[in-house]
């Protein structure tokens, strides 16, 4: 009945698995072998692919996981 | 080889099964995974040379489908995309150091999904819209006294209500999703505005027998509002639910 409500679609699917598997997860600092340069995201208007780089980028910078998402604005549990 | 971490995985009930299970799954260049436990705690890995890994797309979303096919069979926390160490030893010492932590998150997520939401809107339409159904009073000015002061400050207060009445909506329908949420006693963690289409963004950890319940509160809730779309994505291993610093 509410089939619709679940979203199937390959954009959007892509989007959110993206940004789970980069920005989200157990955080090895300094273990990230990520680099902007070689990653080939690319997602025209998608802002939060951008976040995500932008995630890797301060990572990369050495600032702290807790650092970035401070930067980020995360909003507390609820 | 290094080893590149997939998984932290909860091996309580299934601990000579762990191995055979891993067995049946290929990690991203195809290979075998393995699982290096302490306790009941498991890293599942992979031996990857750091140096050969390539960071992109594909490969982020092999990744991404390894932990899927995992967290079919056991409740874990995803690892972020490139986390490698160099060695076994270093694997282990680091599930050693940060047993408690992981254990307290493991059991967290124990049985449950999470699901993201997203509630996408034209905030400039929603506007015009709210402003129609249910107009601002206009404040008569006498022209004698209508200075352009007076007339810039009318005008940006003007705005400023139309703007606290889409704020005042979105609140509403996040009211409306924790109401639903607080019923089903799951985590979750909600934006609001998280820009100018996305009216909200929320993640939710909910227990796996709850997920139709969820879908159907959903689809009531974009039923009630038809000029916004309610766009649910999951199950998801628990990607956004891990608060673990490691030691």
């Amino acid at each position: 009945m509410y089939d619709n409500v679940i979203d199937r679609s390959r954009d959007m699917s892509l989007l959110e698995v993206l940004d789970r598997v980069l920005n989200k997860g157990v955080i090895l600092v300094g273990d990230l072998v990520i680099s902007v340069a070689d990653i080939d995201l690319v997602y025209v208007g998608v802002k939060l692919m951008l976040s995500s780089v932008e995630t890797m980028e301060q990572l990369k910078d050495g600032k702290t996981p807790a650092e970035v998402e401070k930067l980020a604005g995360k909003t507390p549990e609820i | 080889m290094d080893k590149l971490i997939y998984a932290i995985l909860l091996n309580k009930s299934k601990t000579d099964n762990l191995q055979q299970t891993l067995s049946g799954i290929e990690g991203i260049d195809k290979s075998a995974l393995n699982a290096i436990s302490f306790g009941t705690i498991s890293a599942v890995c992979g031996n990857f040379n750091k140096s050969d890994f390539a960071a992109n797309q594909a490969v982020a979303l092999a990744f991404a489908g390894v932990i899927d096919e995992v967290a079919k069979h056991f409740t874990l926390l995803p690892m972020r995309f490139g986390s490698f160490m160099k060695t076994s030893e270093d694997v282990s010492k680091m599930l050693e150091k940060n047993h408690d932590g992981f254990l307290q998150n493991l059991e967290k997520v124990e049985n449950k999904f999470e699901f993201g939401l997203k509630v996408f809107g034209d905030s400039t339409k929603i506007q015009e819209h709210l402003k129609a159904t249910n107009p601002i009073e206009e404040k008569v000015v006498d022209e004698n006294e209508a200075s352009k002061f007076k007339s810039y400050v009318n005008k940006k207060l003007r705005a400023h209500r139309i703007e606290e009445r889409l704020l005042s909506f979105v609140d509403t329908i996040v009211a409306e999703i924790t109401l639903y949420l607080k019923q089903m006693e799951a985590t979750s963690r909600i934006q609001k505005m998280a820009s100018e289409s996305i009216l909200v963004d929320g993640v939710f950890l909910i227990k796996k027998n709850q997920q139709q319940q969820l879908v159907e509160a959903i689809g009531d809730l974009q039923k009630q509002y038809p000029e916004i779309k309610f766009v649910l994505t999951g199950p998801w291993p628990p990607y956004s639910f891990v608060e673990i610093k490691l030691k």
